[in-house]
């Protein structure tokens, strides 16, 4: 069986990225051709494809309301009869409520009447304080990008009674959409969320009363309230390499030449990395590994001392530059994550996991390579945007006072350093410097007063000194266990997904019959649709899922081709009510299947058929972990819903294998 | 744009004026990546590649992309010690392919059909190799792909090396060899047998020298001091494949040193570095959808498929890890609708709708698209 | 051809003659006559046409909705509680300009319940952006259903005809027939250029986005507005073939009259016998009977009503809490005039309450003592209520 290629829904509709339903769409419009008339219920489907003055559908299309689509379809329907024009068919289409709930008459008296009209709900169970998705968290497996956390990892946190660093368990990852998002700026900081997210400030009592730290959101705060920051990681441990030296038949080996590559991190190798990233370059396929450091650099000593320490090699080269040949080593130095070319250099995560003495190292690595210092302060240039930004955190990690990241455009043929430039190029530099820090035993009101958290070991205040708009972009959440609070570009902020969960979140699903289907939480459908279309003795009776497509196609060319009343009832996930990444969207369609929530199977004249038996039936714990929507439910109720899904499967004869 | 009473719009598909393209901030990337079988193979057979147009049917083909790499496909359909199957994916699911069976059976396909692979163009060049075991037959073939006049000198009487003299006849059986054999003299490879070189003198006039005498001691006119993974020698001109290298032992292991010395002598003459051999990412057994595949073992059971209908049902189960094989479903489920199928195994995404959400790329069965970040 | 036909039967004829082919309506006290008619001529085989016996008539109208948009002539008939379920439709209709046709017995609405008569059901309904008509005999019931149809798909706006339940619905009158030929060559078969059609895919009934829902009402009001002129031109076709003129309004005796009484519906026929016996006495009284309810005619009804020292606006509905639909619309006309005569507002005949012409000369006299002395009592009146047992 072959897809026609024809689009009959067009691109450009504005449909979350991901969307089950919309999937869906256009599965069944394939499998149905141009012939047909689409009868759409007020939904997500019908505000996506057609904003006014575009549409997306290719095929006639009408909407009229929210409840009355099936009725509409019969008007269509009864009309194309009346008026002899055949060959086409009436499809009507509503999701879980326009179908169940408010739209149950009309479809009931549909399917009575016995008109020839396809029904299709698409089943979403939609309904419906976010990040920016650059934004990067502290995890205990080093920096990250909020958009790559995953659940069960370990976050860093803000204990609210202890006042201490810990790390909390990450319970859910949430694609929000897009949405407005502002700037907070501190001196040293700078973060992008939403209006709605909420951060830690601190709360002047005023004269005489007790400051505390209270939950502000983002559009409550204003310039000069003063937020909780990171200060210091005092932690770390020796960073275990995972990288495989080639092997004897590996077309790329050298295999003489033999370097040491060291299996764990150690202060001198960071430094020697830390050079590297301000002074170095590797290119695996020559097995080389660069340094441009000319003669009488300072860290050009350093590091031929540090290579044939940690590498147990010494590299050659000339006056302006020095060379360590190593396929192997350049390969290794390729796999740590610090990037290529000196626009794209970067601090990789696993560098904040490390130990104090380590993470300076590389510090101390890149001033030798890059930097310089006047007086007490430092300064550290690069043409990486990304690399200054991440040292600053790092900086921060290790208590430093950091300064913003001057950046600065050059035109080609301008002077740079005694050369003219052949391109336009751009470069910044970061200031830091080591803090003083505040003399607690002889004025420790005064400290507290300036700095509330003065004294403490991992967090202290800053000052906002800027909120601005920074327009319209994705956003990403986290849910946090216990203080529900994470660490983000220095900051501690709140997670803001709030769960809509009753008591019983599924209280009612002792309530639900044999398809297998799964409410939505509070306001749960209790009914089993595809059973009430059979009460209505009607020729055709599906289940189906977008998650396996061509059972999808197959069940609704089926449909219609019947002469009479069908209906057809698909699972659709929606990334944005369900809380999932938006390319899981297939992965939770099947493993819903796969679990045995969703039951596929077909009912011609009555008779009821299994379409699609998973090879062996997976625990429903695996379907629910995915979502962010069930991220609240506790071992008891995973294994009651697993109870009721064996329940539910053993009536309809599904059973365990196949 | 007048407005149509009812608000009705009648142009369809007119949302297509709206680029989404703004939406994303990671977007697809279709790359073809190592599968594990083809790392493995110590020659670097396409066997994804090859498999592929075995299932369609697509014989000769099939044929073709194995002589590209591997000169003896028959030889090797019956001794190599199979680097692939161990590593080969699908062993995750049931049983791994029986890809060595396969071979075996393009090779005697190739045989039986008389298909014959043509030498290059010639480029007037000729290259000495001293030693017609299995790295210098390799080698020389592969030169003579590339165009070069291959002359091979050995030492004993009969060609073949370790394929001649190190295996029982029922392992490989004379005839077959012989055939091969033949193959390469039908190709233009010059043989010798008979013929000790003892120095380097007397392969003046050859562009360039490969020494590929395995084991044996080589006379002192010969020696060299080392080799990189190219066989250069250090001795411009002169190069080393096989045992002699540092391979170890195995026809396959050889066969492959010889091909990888062929292009470095290409380069070579050529005044050229050699090209290092592409290595996109191998993949893992954790990145195969396992769910789009059902349990199926070994089509013949444990000695693999015989005739061609198994063969061809036996190539059928190939994971295709890392290598698009057309299968459509990034094109299927795509929401957008906006991935476009350029060719049989070819998809593009249109960038002007592409959202990120990434569900091509969390449902290729085989790896071969992934989600990076979008520079803005 | 002269037939005895009730209001139902007429109704249903008009349908059957202007050849409907979808039509879908749920039988509800007074209409159900209708309904079971135009079942019957189906049956038949009189009348080919597909009937949707549907569930609601919230059903029944969005199945007319789904049979316009397909390109089919469709037909529903109803009265108040049917008229209020499908009421959500009744504005889908008409904002996705559906020439959808029906015919309705006024009824009054529940609370309490009433099986009887007034107005209140199609007034509550008048900002739906449907055309309204309101026919005082049986003979309109036909005629008006049949203009309905033809205006409606000329304009692309959905029409209502209005009549009375039980009083014409269920009361026999002798109706002059047209033939099918005469009403064939007066309605042409319904083919609209924007219908739903897999050869040209249209999309009906998108979202109206902030920037363009202002114009499409805007452009909804326009059109409804110009109904106007369409009903007049299309009356005056009506009355070259059919023989029997109708305009926006009816002028009964009304020269030089100083008290004149304005009504829509049967009422007015009570009030033909009020004006006739002021008359014989000498008195200058008349009648404005109004057929084309929406869009309001304020203009004619202007030019109708300002020779008049003072007007009685005569009603069967309440906007409760205030005064009566058809009195507050017929003030608003006036409100920039110059010469404004006296309005005073009666609310009679609710839920049937019966309305002799006695009460309505008891109405015409207050009305012209009040007029005289320039001087508005009670505003509005409702006429009949039994003080007594009010609590």
């Amino acid at each position: 069986m072959r897809l026609p290629e024809e689009e009959l829904l067009a691109p450009g509709h504005r449909a979350c990225p991901g969307c089950g339903e919309v999937m869906a769409l256009r599965l069944i419009l394939k499998a149905l051709g141009r012939r047909v008339i689409v009868v759409q219920a007020t939904g997500c489907m019908e505000v996506v494809t057609t904003p006014y003055p575009q549409t997306a559908w290719r095929v006639p299309w009408i909407h009229g309301a929210f409840e009355n689509a099936a009725a509409i379809a019969s008007g269509v329907e009864a009309a194309l009869r009346r008026l002899g024009r055949e060959g086409i068919k009436v499809v009507a289409m509503g999701g879980d409520g326009g179908t169940a709930d408010i739209g149950l008459q009309a479809l009931s008296g549909m399917m009575e009447r016995g008109h020839n009209v396809l029904y299709v709900c698409t089943d979403n169970e939609a309904y419906m304080n976010c990040l920016d998705p650059s934004t990067l968290v502290l995890t205990e497996g080093g920096l990250k990008r909020v958009s790559e956390v995953r659940v069960g990892e370990l976050l860093y946190s803000f204990d609210t009674q202890k006042q201490t660093l810990v790390a909390r368990r990450c319970s859910g990852v949430f694609f929000n959409g897009v949405h407005d998002i502002h700037e907070v700026v501190t001196p040293h900081h700078l973060i992008r969320a939403t209006p709605n997210h909420p951060f830690l400030i601190l709360e002047r009592g005023g004269r005489g009363g007790r400051n505390r730290l209270v939950w502000k959101t983002l559009s409550q705060l204003r310039v000069g309230d003063e937020v909780v920051v990171l200060k210091k990681i005092p932690y770390g441990h020796s960073y275990r390499f995972n990288f495989r030296p080639a092997r004897i038949g590996d077309p790329k080996v050298a295999h003489l030449n033999p370097v040491r590559i060291p299996e764990r991190s150690s202060p001198e190798l960071m430094k020697l990395l830390g050079i590297w990233l301000g002074d170095g370059w590797v290119r695996p396929e020559r097995a080389e590994v660069g340094f441009a450091l000319p003669e009488g650099k300072r860290g050009r000593r350093e590091l031929v001392g540090l290579s044939q320490k940690v590498l147990g090699t010494t590299p050659t080269g000339n006056e302006s530059h020095l060379y360590l040949y190593s396929s192997s080593l350049a390969r290794f130095i390729d796999s740590l994550g610090f990037g290529r070319g000196a626009k794209n250099k970067t601090i990789p995560a696993w560098v904040f996991t490390l130990p104090v003495e380590e993470r300076k190292a590389l510090v101390e690595g890149m001033m030798l390579a890059d930097g310089y210092s006047l007086g007490g302060s430092h300064r550290y240039v690069s043409a990486s945007r990304e690399l200054l930004r991440r040292l600053r955190l790092l900086l921060q990690t290790l208590d430093y006072r950091v300064g913003k990241i001057h950046w600065q455009e050059r035109r080609k043929g301008e002077r740079c350093v005694e050369r003219e430039l052949l391109r336009d190029t751009g470069f910044g530099y970061l200031c830091f410097s080591r803090k003083r820090a505040p003399n607690l035993e002889e004025y420790p009101s005064q400290c507290r007063y300036g700095d509330h958290l003065a004294g403490n070991e991992f967090f202290e205040m800053e000052r906002i000194i800027e909120l601005r708009y920074a327009g319209r972009n994705q956003t990403v959440d986290l849910r946090v266990e216990r203080d529900h609070n994470f660490i983000a570009e220095g900051m501690v902020v709140h997670n803001t997904g709030i769960q809509r969960s009753g008591t019983t979140p599924f209280g009612a699903w002792t309530t639900t019959t044999p398809a297998g289907r799964i409410g939505r939480g509070e306001d749960r459908s209790k009914k089993d649709m595809p059973s009430i279309a059979l009460a209505h003795r009607i020729p055709y009776v599906a289940t189906a899922s977008v998650g396996y497509p061509w059972d999808l196609v197959w069940k609704v060319r089926k449909a219609a081709a019947v002469e009479g009343p069908s209906y057809l009832h698909v699972h659709c996930p929606c990334p944005t009510g369900w809380r999932h990444d938006s390319s899981l969207s297939i992965r939770v369609a099947r493993l819903a299947v796969e679990t045995g929530c969703w039951v596929l199977y077909e009912a011609e004249r009555g008779e009821i058929r299994i379409t699609f038996r998973p090879e062996r039936r997976r625990p429903v714990g695996e379907y629910l972990r995915l979502q962010g929507r069930f991220s609240h439910l506790t071992e008891e109720e995973v294994e009651r819903i697993q109870r009721e899904v064996d329940e539910r499967c053993r009536e309809l004869g599904l059973g365990w294998y196949g | 744009m007048r407005l149509l009473p009812g608000l009705v719009i009648d142009r369809p598909g007119s949302s297509a004026e709206y680029l989404t393209s703004g939406w994303r901030y990671l977007h697809p990337v279709r790359e073809r990546r190592m599968a594990p079988c083809a790392f493995s193979c110590p020659i670097g057979n396409d066997i994804p590649g090859i498999l592929y147009l075995v299932e369609k049917g697509r014989m000769e083909e099939a044929w073709r992309l194995l002589k590209a790499t591997n000169p003896f496909p028959s030889v090797c359909g019956r001794v190599c010690y199979r680097f692939c199957e161990p590593a080969c994916n699908r062993g995750e699911l049931d049983e791994p392919l029986a890809i060595r069976a396969v071979e075996r059976f393009l090779g005697d396909l190739g045989r039986e059909r008389g298909w014959r692979v043509e030498a290059g163009k010639p480029t007037g060049k000729r290259v000495a190799v001293v030693g017609a075991g299995p790295a210098g037959l390799s080698c020389a073939y592969h030169l003579r792909l590339l165009g070069h006049g291959v002359r091979v000198f050995e030492a004993r009487g009969r060609e073949g090396g370790l394929m001649a003299w190190g295996m029982p006849e029922e392992h490989l059986p004379r005839a077959v060899l012989e055939e091969e054999l033949a193959s390469l003299r039908e190709m233009g490879v010059e043989v010798e047998g008979g013929r000790r070189v003892e120095g380097r003198r007397e392969l003046e006039g050859y562009g360039a020298v490969v020494l590929a005498t395995g084991r044996e001691p080589l006379p002192e006119g010969l020696r060299v001091e080392r080799t990189d993974e190219w066989g250069r020698t250090g001795v411009e001109g002169v190069f080393a494949a096989g045992e002699l290298a540092g391979e170890r032992r195995g026809v396959a292991r050889a066969m492959g040193s010889g091909r990888r010395v062929a292009l470095a002598v290409d380069a070579f003459l050529r005044g050229r570095e050699p090209e290092p051999l592409p290595t996109p990412g191998v993949v893992g057994p954790g990145e195969i959808k396992l769910d789009y595949f059902t349990f199926s073992p070994r089509v013949g059971g444990p000695s693999g498929p015989a005739s061609e209908e198994e063969v061809r049902a036996e190539a059928g189960r190939c994971f295709s890890c890392g290598s698009c094989n057309g299968c459509d479903n990034c094109w299927i489920l795509c929401p957008e609708a906006c991935i476009v199928k350029e060719g049989e195994r070819e998809y593009r995404t249109d960038e002007n709708y592409c959202k990120g959400c990434g569900v091509c790329a969390a449902e290729c069965p085989r790896a071969v698209i992934k989600m990076v970040e979008e520079v803005t | 051809m002269r037939q005895l036909l009730n209001g139902n039967e007429a109704a249903a004829l008009a349908a059957k003659l202007a050849r409907v082919q979808v039509i879908s309506a749920y039988p509800i006290t007074p209409q159900t006559v209708v309904v079971e008619t135009l079942a019957k001529y189906v049956a038949d085989g009189e009348l080919e046409a597909e009937f949707v016996k549907v569930e609601s008539e919230h059903s029944a109208l969005s199945v007319c909705l789904g049979a316009s948009a397909t390109g089919a002539r469709a037909f529903t008939a109803t009265s108040s509680q049917g008229l209020m379920l499908m009421s959500e439709i009744l504005y889908v209709v008409s904002g996705m300009r559906l020439p959808v046709v029906m015919a309705n017995a006024n009824r009054s609405l529940s609370a309490p319940l009433s099986i009887w008569n007034d107005q209140q059901d199609s007034l509550s309904v008048r900002d739906s952006g449907w055309i309204q008509l309101y026919g005082e005999n049986n003979q309109e019931i036909l005629d008006l259903l049949l203009l309905a149809f033809r205006l409606a798909e000329s304009l692309s706006l959905p029409t209502m005809v209005c009549y009375d339940g039980y009083i014409l619905s269920h009361t026999s009158e002798s109706v002059e027939v047209p033939s099918q030929e005469e009403v064939d060559a007066f309605l042409p078969p319904y083919s609209p250029s924007l219908r739903l059609d897999p050869d040209r895919p249209l999309t009906m009934g998108p979202v109206g986005v902030p920037e363009i829902y202002l114009e499409a009402r805007y452009m909804q009001h326009r059109a409804l507005r110009g109904a106007k002129e369409g009903f007049v031109r299309v009356a005056e076709e009506f009355g070259r073939r059919f023989g029997r003129r109708y305009g926006i309004l009816e002028e009964y005796r009304t020269e030089g009259a100083e008290v004149l009484l304005l009504a829509m519906g049967s009422l007015a026929g009570t009030a033909k016998e009020a004006v006739d016996r002021c008359r014989e006495r000498g008195e200058r009284v008349g009648l404005v009977r109004l057929l084309l309810y929406r869009p309001f005619p304020g203009e004619e009804l202007v030019r109708a009503l300002s020779g008049a020292k003072v007007v009685a606006v005569l009603e069967k509905d309440i906007s409760t809490g205030w005064m009566g639909a058809l009195y507050t619309d017929t003030v608003a006309a006036f409100a920039n005039e110059a010469r404004r005569p006296l309005f005073l507002n009666f609310i009679l005949g609710l839920g049937s309450r019966d309305v002799r012409v006695e009460d309505l000369e008891e109405v015409i006299r207050t009305v012209r003592r009040e007029g005289e002395e320039g001087r508005v009592g009670e505003n509005p009146r409702w006429v009949g209520v039994k003080k007594e047992v009010l609590e």
